[in-house]
């Protein structure tokens, strides 16, 4: 396997969603088998990846090319450095988790674990492309399914398709459809998502064809753009060309990581979603705006990412305060995890803006964390709503005695969502908090304070659904007993506390990936030679001047592999 | 391409199903027909000027009007600039680029759906502009005016043509506007005048005669089933009629440009030639991809998705062997094209390289080399 790795885990669930075109929905079993057989591939190989990943030599791995079209320097180009690794695993894990989680759906079955395996496979196929055009290739394609999962087996909380607007048009044929903020239907949510999402791809798409345009080696490949591309210092619209090509990248990826005012589209879409999909959404969907981010933009353009990273300290605060807010005072179990969801996304860009070795590390380990805990309490939300079909938390309540399983795992989801040590989630937040202490004492300060604000609403939530007096009219709901329904629970809460006992291996791995990143990123080039770099018209140029630069590295880096003969071409 | 509006119109004024055929085939016919007079003033123009050349330099024949002749021959480039526009007349009506395209949604929705696939599938007008109009003037196509015109109408054709699809509620219209919509995306792909939009062009024609032509079989598919192609007559009928649905959907995101389908190379080439030739442009075109998602899929869902519409049919039958061997096959183009280009990338690379070449050289260098440019 080794070298082909990458490729059996991007592939495997492709080749699973095509195979089930060809099954009938009669056979339901065959289908979830087809649909779990593929997921486990992915896992399993995942999983060999994650331990082969070798973090004293870092750099990437496991790398595979196959040329696409040459005119165009486009190539199929997969590795895996230590920031993608753990990401393409909790995507691994979550894609099994999610076919088990969606166990009982009846309504065309076959046809949801085709767009679910698809939208998994896009998701991996972003963390793995070291070729721009593919990275977004792989980021367009996760976001179309998305529309139809949502909009096909989501649920919405009103009687949405009868309503009617004032001329007797049903809401749902008028254009205003898509402009109306009000509503609750999956529809909307579908709409929403996808137009948010793919203005926002358009507005990255602008900054990759910009990096592709003004670097003129006529390629797409991150590897070739991170040594060669000059873009610093070229004048436009009266600031420079990296600064607007740094802020398209960064808007585009930021909507869909989210950051705050951008995030509007998150919780309606976890919302009207259904269970497994939401987990997929939540738990690695979301990473792919703060992945897409550090391989775009921190990769290509290091000193423009020093110069305005800052910005996502600032916002970085009211994700943080008014996600957790708003989860606070929300009635819906979704929204509340969903909002919680958009405020924990703020302490990564904390962790990405402070620009530290340890911070960095923290929010990729936390990446990594908070896909295992969103991923269990979607999971269960999704279990209490089809035992209630409701999602109204004041209606619910003392359903611990009902599903004393599911109640459970919930204290352990939501311990592991506020961080609580036994879960790995302390280790990473922990490390955010260390490690941007130095440059921004006011939001770690903040950062402390949405932890307290977590505890509040992810324990109220749970009083208010597992604890109290009960309905008499959820006694029918109960508990999961089948493997199949516990697996994903029990699969999630082992990785997660798993982590927080032997976490060293993922620490490595991570930092491998960090070093060269935040080394490349904190390098202060001498006002002088950098005018020559830039001037400098040949290539050539910047090869001659780098063992210079090298060396100029700080003293604890220099010990490390140096970050220039990393790239495995 | 006088020859072909001639058929079309009996097509559709004898075999149209709609109430305003009759109009709908003059207006058709009319149209085209003002536009070939006046590409066929410039095509004399031309001619006339190939023969003062030859006349000068006792070339024989003294008149041509072949095309490799034409091409070895130097027009000042004022001549070019009004050759140029009553040509571009003749290919915007045909195409339709955005002012001149009131014909089309008429013609489509009166016309029986089989001429419809060819007239959507079939781009005459764009391909005029690769074979012709580019090759013949290529100091008139690089020139300002042109290019500032012709890209303004591009922009124009795709957000005009993407917000009208939106409120169509009739399937075959709305399909009318998006191929509007992507013919300015041709338009703006082949005026940025380097590789990446030609090649991007050109992909992007051949992409419409698979997916806008196999939405109109769709559209067809429709039809024979319900005698109508109005939002009115479906609803959920994914649950009736899932090959059908499958095949729209898949096809239909195609047309949108998914990842994986030729829609999404063709838009994404056009994109990074607009983008390259001027980052402006590049910016108002992309904000079309994202009307295109919002049209299609609101569509889709409205008459596949969500509860049974009244008009449907419990019996309604799904696609019968026949149909399901049309819409296969072109799945399977649509598939090829978006996941390994590189052979027909590889097939228009030779012509597209000669079409940037002769745009860099212009007309005159080919006299020095007294070799006709090869074109294709």
């Amino acid at each position: 396997m080794g070298d082909y790795a990458l490729l059996f885990i991007l592939f495997a669930p492709f080749v699973g969603a095509i195979a089930l075109i060809f099954v009938s929905n009669r056979h339901a079993m065959l289908v979830r088998g087809i649909a779990a057989g593929s997921a486990l591939v992915s896992l399993l190989v995942s999983l060999y990846v994650f331990y082969a990943y070798d973090h004293v030599k870092g750099g990437f791995q496991f790398v595979q090319q196959f040329e696409w079209s040459r005119q165009l320097g486009i190539s199929l180009h997969l590795g895996v450095d230590g920031i993608g690794t753990p990401l393409v695993l909790a995507s691994g894990i979550l894609l099994f988790a999610g076919i088990f989680v969606s166990w009982h759906i009846k309504d065309r079955t076959k046809e949801f674990y085709i767009w679910l395996l698809i939208l998994a496979a896009a998701t991996i196929g972003v963390f793995m492309s070291l070729d721009l055009f593919f990275l977004f290739f792989f980021y367009e394609m996760s976001v179309i399914p998305m529309y139809l999962l949502l909009g096909m087996w989501g649920s919405h909380t009103k009687a949405y398709n009868e309503m009617t607007d004032p001329e007797g048009l049903k809401l749902r044929d008028s254009v205003g459809f898509i402009l109306n903020f009000g509503s609750n239907s999956k529809e909307y949510a579908a709409m929403k998502l996808v137009l948010f999402l793919s203005a926002f791809a358009v507005v990255a798409l602008m900054g990759i064809l910009l990096i592709y345009k003004f670097s003129g080696l006529n390629t797409f490949d991150i590897l070739v753009l991170r040594e060669q591309a000059k873009l610093m210092n070229i004048p436009v619209l009266g600031t420079t060309l990296d600064k607007i090509i740094w802020l398209l990248v960064f808007i585009g990826f930021a909507s869909i990581a989210p950051l705050w005012p951008l995030h509007s589209w998150s919780p309606v879409g976890h919302a009207a979603a259904p269970a497994a999909t939401s987990m997929l959404h939540a738990g690695v969907l979301m990473k792919l705006g703060h992945f897409s981010i550090i391989r775009v933009a921190f990769e290509i353009l290091p000193e423009t990412t020093r110069e305005l990273m800052p910005i996502a300290a600032v916002l970085c605060i009211f994700s943080i305060v008014y996600g957790g807010f708003v989860a606070f005072y929300a009635k819906d179990t979704k929204y509340v995890i969903g909002y919680s969801s958009s405020s924990h996304m703020g302490y990564v860009f904390l962790g990405m803006a402070a620009l530290d070795y340890i911070s960095l590390t923290g929010a990729v380990m936390y990446m990594f964390a908070h896909a295992m805990a969103t991923g269990m309490l979607f999971a269960m939300a999704g279990w209490v709503y089809d035992q209630t079909h409701t999602r109204d938390i004041p209606s619910l309540g003392g359903l611990s005695n009902r599903m004393p399983f599911i109640a459970g795992c919930f204290v352990v989801a939501c311990m592991a969502s506020v961080g609580v040590p036994g879960t790995v989630n302390f280790i990473a937040e922990v490390m955010i908090i260390v490690g941007s202490w130095n440059k921004y004492p006011f939001q770690v300060i903040v950062a402390v304070v949405g932890i307290v604000l977590t505890l509040a609403y992810l324990f109220k939530m749970m009083r208010g659904l597992f604890y109290g007096p009960m309905d008499q009219k959820y006694s029918h709901a109960h508990d999961a007993v089948s493997l199949a329904d516990r697996l994903p629970l029990l699969i999630m809460i082992t990785v997660s506390i798993g982590f927080f006992f032997f976490p060293m291996h993922l620490y490595y791995v991570v930092r491998s990936g960090v070093d060269p990143l935040i080394a490349k990123i904190t390098r202060v080039v001498p006002v002088a030679s950098q005018e020559r770099e830039t001037l400098g018209v040949k290539p050539e140029a910047k090869a001659d001047s780098s063992p210079q630069n090298l060396a100029a590295l700080p003293g604890d880096v220099s010990s490390l592999t140096p970050y220039a003969s990393r790239s495995d071409r | 391409m006088g020859t072909d509006a001639d058929p079309s119109y009996f097509l559709i004024k004898l075999w149209g199903g709609g109430a305003e055929r009759h109009y709908a085939a003059l207006k058709f016919v009319l149209y085209t027909l003002l536009g070939s007079v006046f590409m066929l003033v410039g095509i004399a123009l031309l001619d006339v000027n190939y023969h003062q050349w030859a006349m000068l330099r006792h070339v024989e024949p003294t008149y041509s009007f072949d095309l490799l002749e034409l091409l070895s021959v130097p027009i000042p480039l004022s001549q070019q600039i009004l050759i140029f526009w009553l040509l571009f007349l003749g290919f915007a009506f045909k195409a339709p680029v955005f002012p001149f395209h009131t014909w089309l949604p008429n013609a489509l929705i009166e016309g029986p759906i089989g001429m419809a696939v060819v007239l959507a599938g079939l781009k005459l007008g764009t391909f005029g502009f690769i074979r012709f109009s580019i090759p013949l003037l290529p100091e008139a196509s690089k020139s300002q005016t042109v290019v500032a015109v012709t890209m303004a109408l591009g922009l124009a054709a795709i957000l005009y043509g993407a917000i009208m699809a939106l409120i169509q509620q009739d399937f075959r219209r709305l399909l009318a506007f998006s191929s509007i919509s992507h013919l300015g995306f041709v338009v703006i792909g082949l005026f940025a005048l380097n590789y990446q939009g030609l090649q991007g062009s050109l992909l992007t024609m051949i992409n419409l005669g698979f997916s806008t032509a196999g939405l109109f079989f769709i559209a067809g598919f429709l039809y024979s089933r319900q005698q109508s192609t109005q939002l009115g007559a479906f609803g959920g009928m994914a649950k009736q009629t899932p090959l059908l649905a499958s095949f729209f959907l898949f096809i239909g995101l195609a047309s949108i440009g998914l990842p994986g389908t030729n829609g999404f190379v063709g838009e994404f080439l056009i994109l990074l030639g607009t983008f390259k030739a001027n980052w402006l442009y590049g910016g108002i075109a992309v904000t079309g991809v994202i009307f295109g998602a919002a049209y299609f899929l609101w569509y889709y869902e409205r008459s596949m998705l969500g509860p049974l519409g009244k008009a449907v049919k419990d019996s309604m039958s799904d696609l019968h062997p026949r149909e399901v061997l049309i819409a296969a096959a072109l799945s399977v183009m649509i598939l090829w094209i978006g996941l390994y280009p590189a052979p027909f990338l590889r097939i228009m690379n030779g012509s597209v390289q000669a079409l940037v070449d002769r745009l860099d050289r212009g007309t005159v260098a080919s006299i020095e080399s007294k070799q006709p440019i090869q074109v294709d």
